[in-house]
């Protein structure tokens, strides 16, 4: 069944449809959701709750544009409603400890990294520090929006993001230990 | 060692010494610090590193977790209520309703007489017998149901089941009859609802004395009719009186009448009250004629009866079979007479 089709039978309300459309999408959606939020149990919610808002939301959708993009959007909102429920992130942003200067080996295509490790390097982020990385980096979000998405200054969001990559940057280069020593620092 | 000779000691060993950067510092140097954040992400290898290992990556759902979607979201379970419960409980809500108009007006008409035309009967003064009648008529006021009266209960019961309907119906005239119930006869178990006030009257004539009408039991299993009078000579007591035997009509629907008279402590006049079941008749038979039964009138048109409709709202509420033939009956009547010294006063009413 094309995509056409299949969201066509999932207006209709076809079980078969649903179940469908959720067994195509599910996964990845589970991914994005799993990218915010820390807990599994937590991006599990998120997921159930995006994809009812999906089919509820499904009339509204024109035939223009992805379909999956238009399905991420929606799960991305509903993953910060969850984090704003389950994450709370601290109201000030700014915290005192400047990252240091690290002396670290960026990072290159040549590393791979399974997307375990890499979804485990984000869920170990702080809340704020994660949730920019994300929209920006990933999500592909500008400063502006993402500002008004979580309530935040511009510079905040940049000083998180930046954060956020120093942070990761010394996790990636091999100072998991030390990183962790200094996780008390940047934690929210 | 003393200070000074570990400063000299690093500075021989330190001073010239050369520690050649890596050589990518430099490269380094050169990359965007934490304060140039206006690259585009695209630049970043960071970004893209996170990128291109999470963008396609699927993370395969646990089984439920599609259940849970349809049971909590897209299929909730519909409510099923019981529709049907609310009625039964308006149902129940009326009854109630009832039984606390009935009992406000028995307890108002126990503390004083109401005049709606006829004679009234004033507060007794014996209390204690009086309190029985209080208790006794709040169970027979439930079933409203004039049938009741050609049921198994008994006449006497139905009596007072006429007398209490007469009394508790919200439309009707209240009619308050303080009686007393006397003790049961020892041969029945129905209690009789003989009245007896006065213990002294003056202008005693053959009329004084509250005549007691009691009902039969309930082995002939209707209504009966008994009047008779005391003699004027003997003094009025609470003494039950012995029922009478009267003739019962052949009718399903006999009519009973049911006489309860009580005497007022100031005046010392005897007031009479009859109440009959059915129309008045043409010709008012006298009170030591026995048996004043009558043929119910020519059954009129069927109507619907609130007694009926309750009482087979209440065989609903529990749960016992309900029978809507029994809602509409002919027409019930009673009539009242009531004798006030040599007058006469009546009124009939429809229930």
């Amino acid at each position: 069944m094309t995509e056409p089709d299949l969201i066509a039978a999932c207006l209709q309300g076809d079980p078969r449809a649903q179940r469908q459309l959720y067994n195509q999408f599910a996964g990845l959606m589970l991914t994005v959701c799993r990218r915010y939020l820390k807990r599994q149990e937590d991006a599990e919610e998120a997921l159930l709750l995006g994809f009812a808002k999906v089919f509820r939301a499904l009339p509204t959708f024109r035939q223009e544009g992805s379909f999956e993009g238009w399905m991420r959007r929606i799960m991305v909102n509903e993953a910060l409603m969850e984090l704003r429920r389950r994450e709370p992130m601290h109201l000030s942003f700014e915290d005192f400890a400047q990252p240091e200067n690290l002396a670290s080996t960026p990072a290159t295509a040549d590393t791979q990294l399974q997307a375990d490790e890499l979804l485990a390097l984000l869920q170990e982020l702080p809340t704020g520090y994660r949730t920019v990385f994300n929209l920006y980096a990933l999500e592909g979000y500008s400063h502006p929006e993402i500002a008004e998405a979580l309530g935040i200054t511009e510079g905040t969001s940049k000083s998180q993001l930046s954060k956020a990559r120093a942070l990761l940057q010394r996790r990636l280069s091999g100072g998991r230990a030390a990183a962790q020593a200094n996780q008390s620092v940047y934690s929210l | 060692m003393n200070p000074e000779d570990i400063d000299d000691l690093f500075r021989q060993k330190l001073d010239g010494h050369a520690s050649p950067p890596a050589d990518d510092l430099w490269a380094r140097l050169q990359l965007p610090g934490p304060a140039a954040i206006t690259q585009p992400a695209e630049a970043e290898p960071l970004d893209t590193l996170f990128r291109t290992g999470l963008q396609g990556h699927a993370t395969p759902p646990r089984r439920e977790l599609w259940e849970r979607l349809e049971d909590e979201h897209l299929r909730p379970r519909p409510r099923r209520r019981r529709v049907v419960a609310w009625w039964q409980y308006s149902a129940a809500a009326v009854l109630l309703l009832m039984l606390l108009a009935g009992g406000a007006g028995l307890w108002r008409g126990t503390l004083g007489p109401q005049n709606n035309g006829l004679a009234t009967n004033h507060p007794q003064t014996e209390p204690a017998p009086q309190q029985r009648s209080a208790p006794a008529t709040p169970s027979l006021s439930t079933p409203a149901d004039q049938e009741l009266a050609a049921a198994t209960l008994g006449g006497v019961a139905a009596d007072q089941a006429v007398a209490q309907t007469a009394i508790e119906a919200p439309k009707k005239n209240q009619q308050i009859f303080s009686g007393q119930a006397t003790a049961p006869q020892a041969s029945t178990s129905s209690t009789s609802i003989a009245t007896t006030t006065q213990s002294r009257r003056a202008a005693a004539t053959d009329r004084a004395a509250g005549s007691h009408r009691q009902q039969p039991d309930a082995a002939a299993g209707q209504l009966a009719t008994t009047g008779k009078r005391r003699p004027a000579s003997q003094p009025l007591t609470t003494q039950p009186i012995p029922a009478n035997q009267a003739t019962t009509p052949a009718t399903h629907a006999p009519a009973a009448t049911l006489a309860m008279a009580s005497a007022t402590t100031t005046e010392l006049e005897i007031i009479e009250v009859e109440v009959r079941r059915g129309p008045a008749p043409a010709a008012l038979a006298p009170p030591v004629v026995l048996a004043v039964a009558d043929a119910p009138p020519a059954p009129t048109r069927r109507r619907l009866r609130l007694g009926g409709l309750l009482r087979q709202a209440d065989h609903l509420v529990h749960g016992e079979s309900v029978n809507l033939a029994e809602v509409t009956s002919p027409s019930e009547t009673v009539t009242l007479h009531a004798r006030l010294g040599g007058r006469m006063l009546s009124k009939t009413i429809q229930l």
